[in-house]
């Protein structure tokens, strides 16, 4: 496998750094977009259980060309000196896009991500065209009703149960009433920079999530999702992503599956496969002719 | 700080080869040899931060992946220990090449500490300094470690989760019989002598007991002492493969005895 290191970014001391791996020779295409995969949480660019390497071989061997590489502050890049940006890994997703714009001709881009590697994914897809593609694996999760139904369903007669359902429809109401009110955004602006100071994941109003979403699917970018059984306390059943977002103009337009079987960092090499597999065939049907 | 391959093309290895800070001459240089599969992950943060510690005081420092581990070459499944020692040697002189440094020491991190050991028994001079933190000193206790952290997380992970009837992989790498195999015939109270001029013998769990492995290296002459710093950290979970977590404790002693090694 043909792989060299990228070194990219303002200057030295902020420099990101990342594997490019390369399609073999005569298999590469220009119409091909090149594949850009995420950090997940805080690890390194190996990613869970090297995860990333290996799947970005595999689809160099489909075609494409492949950059793994750290956001900064994390893996081998550098410090990100305090920013004014909202929102500086995106800025870092873009300049890795602008590396690979320069130095290998590449037009258009697939983002693929695990969790907040997903985040940052449809976050720099919103807003920038370049983005073709975006994978998302353990996107947000948002309930609905029929999953508090199922969910009651499988608890049977237990009171506490159907006491704590009513308690939280009702409290999910006021939130969606809440919502479209004007304070609602300022409010979820401030969850966000203290969810970034804490380290923990944002999870955004549903309504901005769908907003981004029909952003990226409205110019043509296709979009795949898969949550796991870690979602299992948002997310229980393979059509809920249509449920739930059907009212925002999304059902069947973004490929989404429910894998209950398998856990947020694919830990067993079994469900590893299964994501390479899912991973090569949805891009080799989109990108490769 | 500079990444780079190298070796043959075909088993290219990466590195990342810290500069002493300061531009004087350098006090010595490091090698730094990462632990094996999800406890190399968590453990990168951590072999960052002690190399840039090092880079501070004076010596430059390589720190590198085996073959079929991280973002070097090669297939998970292609490991093998022989493979690793090998590569333990091609970053050595990797890093004499680099560094033009006489004064070279290794330090360990839990099964890179026994591939280092295993190494430093075949090294054409001494080293300095051979630090070797919470090393692997019994393959077969690895082994089974390594099975009960596997059904442990994912029996949390992944209810209904069921164990498989042989264990052929682990926490998200896969152990090939010959893997297994080797790993069931480290015993580093066997291995004789290593070519150091002091070995440090760094535990960071209180629980942990080098007790059988101080008897070898006594035994076999070499100048050597043995240190607890408790950490209260885990090596052997999942879950803290997401973390930031750095025991500065370590890193400050482990530079210590590199700056005072003979």
């Amino acid at each position: 496998m043909n792989e060299r290191v990228a070194t990219f970014g303002p200057d030295e001391a902020e420099a990101l750094i990342g594997i490019e791996t390369l399609p073999p020779e005569g298999t590469g295409s220009a119409e091909r977009p090149a594949i850009l995969i995420l950090n997940a949480g805080v690890v390194l660019r190996v990613g869970p259980h090297r995860i990333t390497v290996r799947m970005a071989r595999r689809l160099a061997r489909e075609g494409f060309h492949v950059l793994r590489f750290d956001l900064a502050g994390l893996g081998d890049s550098g410090r990100r000196n305090i920013s004014s940006s909202e929102s500086p890994n995106v800025q870092d997703v873009r300049r890795a896009m602008d590396y690979l714009e320069q130095s290998a001709g590449a037009k258009r881009f697939v983002l693929i991500g695990i969790c907040s590697g997903a985040d940052n994914g449809i976050k720099t897809a919103a807003v920038d065209p370049r983005v073709v593609g975006v994978v998302m694996l353990d996107a947000y999760a948002y309930r609905t009703l029929k999953f508090y139904w199922l969910k009651l369903r499988s608890r049977g007669h237990d009171w506490d149960a159907w006491t704590g359902f009513a308690r939280r429809a009702s409290r999910a109401a006021v939130e969606r009433v809440r919502a479209r009110f004007p304070h609602a955004d300022s409010e979820a602006a401030a969850l966000r920079v203290q969810a970034s100071q804490l380290n923990v994941r944002y999870i955004p109003p549903k309504r901005e999530f769908a907003e981004k979403l029909r952003t990226v699917v409205d110019r043509g970018t296709r979009c795949y999702i898969i949550y796991t059984a870690n979602a299992s306390d948002k997310y229980s059943y393979p059509e809920q992503f249509d449920d739930g977002f059907r009212r925002f103009g999304l059902e069947g337009r973004i490929c989404c599956e429910y894998w209950p079987n398998v856990n947020h960092t694919f830990t067993e090499l079994a469900m590893q496969e299964r994501l390479f597999a899912a991973v090569t065939a949805w891009t080799r049907q989109h990108w490769v002719r | 700080m500079k990444p780079f391959f190298f070796g043959p093309p075909s088993r290219q290895l990466f590195g990342i080869y810290h500069d002493a800070v300061g531009g004087g001459a350098a006090q010595g240089a490091v090698l730094v040899c990462g632990p094996f599969g999800q406890e190399a992950i968590q453990a990168h943060r951590i072999l960052r931060a002690l190399a840039t510690r090092l880079g501070k005081v004076g010596y430059h420092a390589l720190r590198f992946n085996y073959f079929a581990t991280g973002d070097s070459a090669g297939e998970c499944e292609e490991g093998s220990q022989s493979q690793w020692v090998t590569d333990v040697h091609a970053a050595h002189l990797e890093l004499v090449r680099l560094s033009g440094a006489s004064r070279i020491a290794w330090v360990g991190l839990r099964y890179g500490a026994s591939l280092a050991t295993l190494a430093a028994s075949s090294i054409p001079s001494d080293l300095s300094e051979l630090v070797l933190w919470d090393p692997v000193v019994h393959g077969s206790e690895y082994l089974t470690e390594l099975s009960e952290s596997h059904a442990a997380f994912m029996q949390a992970d992944l209810p209904g989760w069921k164990a498989p009837v042989s264990q052929t992989e682990a926490l998200g790498f896969p152990i090939s019989a010959s893997l297994a195999a080797d790993f069931r015939a480290l015993d580093l109270t066997a291995n004789g002598a290593v070519r150091a001029r002091h070995v440090t013998l760094v535990r960071s769990q209180p629980e942990t007991s080098f007790a059988d492995f101080e008897r070898s290296l006594a035994g076999s002459g070499v100048s050597f002492e043995s240190v607890l710093i408790d950490t209260g950290a885990t090596w052997k979970s999942e879950e803290a493969m997401n973390t930031f977590y750095v025991p500065v404790n370590v890193l400050n002693a482990v530079v210590s005895r590199i700056q005072g090694a003979p």
